[in-house]
């Protein structure tokens, strides 16, 4: 960045509208602005400050006005303006930055609005210009120099203090030289532990119980499977030793259907078999039929003998419909306040209509609760019926099972009673126990076949089921292995920030320390040399016969010892730190600032300002000097060949300096 | 199931690198501006290696 013209507009003692060109030649960067006592230079610098942050050190907010100008103003000319414009160049884009305080006269004195404006406008590639948005033209200001670095570019002597003693020297230093990039970087990306960081988020979305579940649905799955197969061989077995005795009782019975002696015994305990079928069949219906009604309408069996219960307490109870359904006491309020009833009524000045009204009140609720008992004895009927119709479908049911069941029994008995009489025939006898036995297997096989055909169906659905579970996991799994994948990243990025970082922060504080002990050797004549500790905090140490001591400092060693620490961030910001191992394009680049001193050579004697005039043009790309005429005296030597411009602030009075250009 | 036990994933160098540029501009942008809550950064962030992590290359 490099700041090319500022242009103050009733700023403090600087009246009308009065600029500074600035030199932004590499040859000759310094422009020089020379000023004696309170004819404002410091103003000068502030006037950035206030241009680019809102911030000046002034005592009163009002003393921006230039004191002519407000005793200048009446009820007519009532209006005036500061502003104060700055022209820079940065990132090769020339930009004005533009600061406006407007001032009213009201009540016979001068009043600062509330707030100032600022604007920024860019020159674009084709030369046309742009305006940011209101909305970012904080955000730019800070893009093009932030404000915790001001301080140490826009150098004010008299308020900087000692750098020593500076408690945001740390935060400047890493600011400066792209440490507090790395730094965030990592805090934000941060460690999986830490909910609000980068891998703390991804790690919070990972899902890793589903992983398990996922593997144990699957195994789940693959049991069900083994299950079904191992029941199928068994139903496959089953149903040919049913298929075999079904063979072998039809077989059994044709024999007996034939020998003479037992034919129509054998034929009538046949016809038993098959309505013994018959009626198996419907007690198994029914019994079907009785489990699903009673299912289907749970809540009435149950709720049935409350309502008996809950009529029972009702019968006595006042159930005056005298009132209109559905109606309720806010409807008649209503009509009220209306003042016509729903049938057309006037109800205003019409007693009877009003007293009809009033009367009404009386049945509805809250005054009356007979509507209420009325209208919950009508729902109370209705649940009872459909109650009495569920009950008595179940008891019809229930009887059907019952007399059914007893048919089984009977039609059993009668079978059993033709088969001993089979049994007593010696010629038959042996096929007929035979038969009962092949009976017995066959009911034996006949209810393992059903079993089977049960446990088949709940391995499917469990197969069912566990497939989807798996599915679903598996889905989740994906999301996993993604986030995975996202951290995997994160964590190779945090890795390369740590450790990129660590060189840097080691080799930063070794390099400042040789900068500014090499920029402090040429500014101080004498047996120091400068300590950095890790907190960039500046020591200066006495050499006496070898040994390293910690003596007083007089305001213009502060000075110079200021000046080298400054000339070897600037220095060290110049250059641009390379990812060294990856030897990738990536740059955390640092960015050169003009240097803007007030006063600078002010505590510092002849020969240290000589030395401090030959360093700062050297390691600074653009040099603003505001100083007194006899200070500039001892530099003029060491940088009148690198003046570029030269300004002088001509004080007219008090209030009122003209800035004026000298030839260099 | 302790994820530093996973066995290592393959990253993509050129994505990697992609995600490092544009994840230091959205730093310096922050760091001079604060144009950005840090949590926006933080999702920013994680936006930036999704993003990049899911492209074709």
């Amino acid at each position: 960045m490099l700041i090319s013209k500022i242009e103050l507009n009733n700023f403090r003692q600087f009246k009308g509208n009065q600029t500074i060109d600035f030199s932004t030649s590499p040859e000759r960067n310094i422009t020089l602005i020379l000023g004696d006592n309170t004819s404002g230079k410091t103003t000068l610098l502030q006037s950035v400050l206030w241009c680019f942050y809102e911030k000046a050190h002034f005592k009163t907010r009002e003393e921006l006005l230039n004191k002519l100008v407000a005793r200048e103003m009446n009820e007519v000319n009532n209006e005036k303006t500061v502003s104060v414009t700055v022209s820079i160049i940065h990132k090769n884009y020339e930009y004005t930055i533009q600061r406006e305080q407007a001032f009213i006269f009201s009540n016979n004195e001068v009043k600062q609005e509330r707030g100032s404006r600022l604007t920024i406008s860019y020159k674009d590639k084709d030369g046309q210009t742009e305006f940011i948005p209101e909305r970012n033209v904080r955000d730019t200001v800070n893009d093009i120099l932030p404000e915790d670095l001001s301080s140490y570019f826009l150098y004010d002597t008299e308020r900087f203090g000692n750098i020593t003693d500076k408690k945001d020297v740390t935060d400047a230093v890493k600011g400066l030289l792209g440490l507090t990039v790395l730094e965030n970087t990592l805090e934000h990306i941060g460690r999986e532990t830490r909910k609000d960081t980068v891998l703390g988020k991804f790690s919070s979305n990972l899902n890793l119980g589903n992983e398990k579940k996922s593997k144990n649905a699957l195994v789940d799955a693959q049991r069900a499977e083994e299950n079904k197969e191992q029941l199928e061989n068994r139903l496959k077995k089953v149903n040919e030793q049913i298929e075999y005795y079904e063979e072998r009782k039809e077989e059994l019975q044709g024999i007996l259907r034939n020998m003479k002696s037992v034919s129509e015994l054998q034929k009538e305990k046949e016809k038993f078999e098959r309505n013994l079928n018959i009626v198996s069949n419907d007690l198994e219906n029914d019994k079907k039929l009785f489990f699903r009604n009673f299912n289907r309408n749970l809540y009435s069996f149950f709720s049935l003998p409350l309502i008996k219960k809950a009529k029972l307490k009702l019968v006595d109870a006042d159930v005056s419909d005298r009132g209109i359904k559905d109606m309720n006491a806010n409807s008649i309020k209503h009509i009220f306040e209306r003042g016509v009833c729903v049938c057309g009524t006037r109800i205003k000045g019409n007693k009877i209509a009003h007293e009809h009204l009033q009367k009404e009140l009386e049945y509805l609720p809250p005054k009356s609760v007979g509507l209420l008992i009325n209208d919950f004895q009508s729902r109370l009927d209705a649940y009872k019926t459909l109650g009495e119709t569920y009950y008595e479908q179940l008891n019809q049911s229930y009887r059907n099972i019952l007399s059914n069941k007893k048919r089984v029994s009977d039609l059993n008995e009668e079978i059993e009673v033709l088969s001993k009489e089979i049994e007593r025939n010696r010629e038959s006898a042996s096929y007929e126990l035979e038969l009962k036995d092949v009976n017995q297997k066959l009911m034996g096989f006949i209810q393992t076949r059903d079993q089977i055909i049960a446990n088949i169906a709940v391995e499917e659905h469990k197969i069912k089921s566990k497939k989807e579970e798996y599915e679903q996991s598996i889905a989740e799994s994906k999301k996993n292995k993604e986030i995975k994948l996202y951290m995997a990243y994160a964590k190779e990025i945090y890795n390369w920030v740590e450790k990129t970082y660590k060189k840097r922060e080691k080799d930063i504080k070794n390099e400042l320390e040789e900068k500014v002990n090499e920029y402090f050797s040429k500014i101080y004549h004498g047996q120091r040399k400068v300590e950095i500790n890790d907190k960039y905090r500046v020591k200066l140490i006495t050499l006496e016969n070898d040994e390293e001591l910690i003596t007083d400092e007089s305001q213009g060693l502060e000075t110079v010892k200021n000046f080298s620490f400054l000339a070897g961030i600037v220095d060290l910001a110049k250059n641009k730190l390379k990812d060294s191992k990856n030897d990738t394009e990536l740059e955390i680049e640092s960015e050169a600032f003009p240097l803007i001193l007030d006063a600078p050579f002010s505590n510092a004697d002849e020969r240290h300002v000589s030395s401090i005039s030959k360093v700062l043009p050297e390691v600074a790309e653009q040099l603003i000097l505001i100083v007194m005429r006899k200070d500039w005296n001892y530099a003029e030597k060491e940088m009148s060949n690198k003046v570029g411009k030269k300004y002088y602030l001509d004080k007219q009075s008090e209030v009122y300096t003209i800035i004026k250009e000298e030839v260099v | 199931m302790n994820i530093e036990q996973e066995e290592k994933i393959k990253l993509n160098q050129k994505k990697l690198s992609m995600m490092k540029l544009k994840i230091i501009h959205l730093e310096k942008k922050y760091v001079k501006t604060k144009f950005k809550t840090r949590s926006e950064v933080i999702d920013q962030i994680r936006k930036i290696i999704i993003d990049e992590a899911k492209k074709n290359i």
